[in-house]
């Protein structure tokens, strides 16, 4: 039998991976009985087959049932910052009713214009009382500091520690954000990014 | 107490019950990371592929026949996404080989476990080493049981193109496995 009448190899693939006509499918089989050679060469591409199907499966390095468990979670706001947001608000409201004095005089003092004309519709009038707040900015610094100093000296002692308590308190809650924040990155949200 | 059946593990989980479907993941976790490490070649993007994997099989749950096996349909999943995945990294090889034969003398398979244990990671280097377009059709033909035309219609190519990707596939693999990659 001649070279040029052997199966190709594709052919042989192609009938291995039974993907070839059923009518050449026949031919090839007829052929493969009496010719050794090419059924030599089907046995040296099914060896080949085989090969390429003895990949040994590997783990995967971490375990995905959490991470993937993790990732289904609803992303929900963690239970810790939002008692933080509540008791910082009740804070920030408590605080301003305390400090109101400060403010109401630092208001009195600065001359601030109104807001009535601006809801009542006279934009023009308030404009005007803004434009002579702005022209007479720091004279008004000045004022306000002696209002601020004025109400020191009124209020006791223990009360003139007030702005450090506020910074203080400002302070807290910045960390204390940061670190309920960073908790919650590290949380169901961020499984997916790292490996557990 | 006999293990849950893929089939019920998949209605608890419609049903709501997230845990089993960790079930599920636990069961696949392994061939769904092999499939997506065969495709990509890295350990560490498998891994991230084989989770993405997973969790679109989740969202895609309804669209799932129960009637049918999961585990075939859940590695599907994987290979298209790690297929999606390949092509973004648009890892092209010039398809300049001719068509021929595999020369050389037929592929000898080794007797012994030390020797099978070498073969075995020999197949997985030459798996590993061919490009992108190539290890496609090897893994939807010889791990994901497709036929030509499917894997046409997967890779979006002819099956005559499928036919020819396969052919200059193996013979790469069979010239690195010959000559020891």
């Amino acid at each position: 039998m001649s070279d040029s009448h052997h199966l190709p190899d594709s052919e042989i693939q192609s009938l291995l991976d039974e993907a070839l006509g059923e009518r050449a499918a026949h031919a090839a089989r007829a052929h493969l009985a009496a010719c050794p050679r090419c059924t030599l060469r089907l046995e040296a591409q099914a060896r080949l087959f085989a090969a390429i199907e003895s990949w040994e499966e590997v783990p995967p390095k971490h375990n995905l049932v959490p991470r993937v468990l993790s990732a289904l979670q609803p992303s929900a706001t963690p239970v810790g910052l939002r008692w933080a947001a509540v008791v910082q608000a009740g804070a920030a409201l408590l605080i301003l009713i305390l400090a109101w004095p400060i403010l109401a005089g630092f208001a009195q003092g600065a001359r601030l214009p109104s807001m009535w004309p601006l809801a009542s519709g006279e934009v023009e009038v308030w404009l005007a009382q803004m434009s002579e707040l702005a022209a007479s900015m720091e004279a008004l610094s000045l004022d306000m500091i002696d209002s601020a100093q004025a109400w020191l000296r009124m209020t006791p002692d223990w009360l003139a520690i007030w702005p450090l308590v506020v910074a203080g308190a400002a302070i807290a809650a910045i960390l204390g954000n940061s670190i309920l924040l960073a908790g919650s990155a590290a949380g169901p949200q961020a499984a997916r990014a790292r490996r557990v | 107490m006999d293990e849950a059946s893929d089939r019920q593990l998949v209605a608890r989980t419609r049903g709501g019950e997230a845990d089993a479907f960790g079930e599920l993941v636990r069961r696949y976790q392994t061939s769904v990371y092999n499939v997506c490490y065969r495709l990509l070649g890295d350990p560490a993007e498998a891994e991230d592929l084989a989770q993405e994997a997973f969790l679109r099989a989740y969202r895609r749950l309804g669209s799932y026949d129960d009637q049918r096996p999961f585990g075939p349909w859940m590695r599907r999943v994987a290979a298209n996404l790690s297929l999606n995945a390949l092509q973004s990294r648009k890892a092209a090889m010039p398809l300049d080989e001719e068509f021929d034969e595999i020369p050389g003398s037929p592929l000898e398979m080794p007797e012994s476990s030390g020797e099978r244990r070498d073969e075995v990671e020999r197949v997985r280097r030459a798996l590993l080493r061919l490009p992108g377009h190539y290890r496609a059709v090897i893994e939807l033909r010889h791990y994901q049981d497709m036929s030509y035309d499917e894997i046409a219609g997967t890779l979006g190519i002819r099956p005559g193109d499928v036919r020819t990707r396969l052919f200059r596939a193996r013979r790469l693999l069979a010239d690195w496995l010959r000559e020891d990659v």
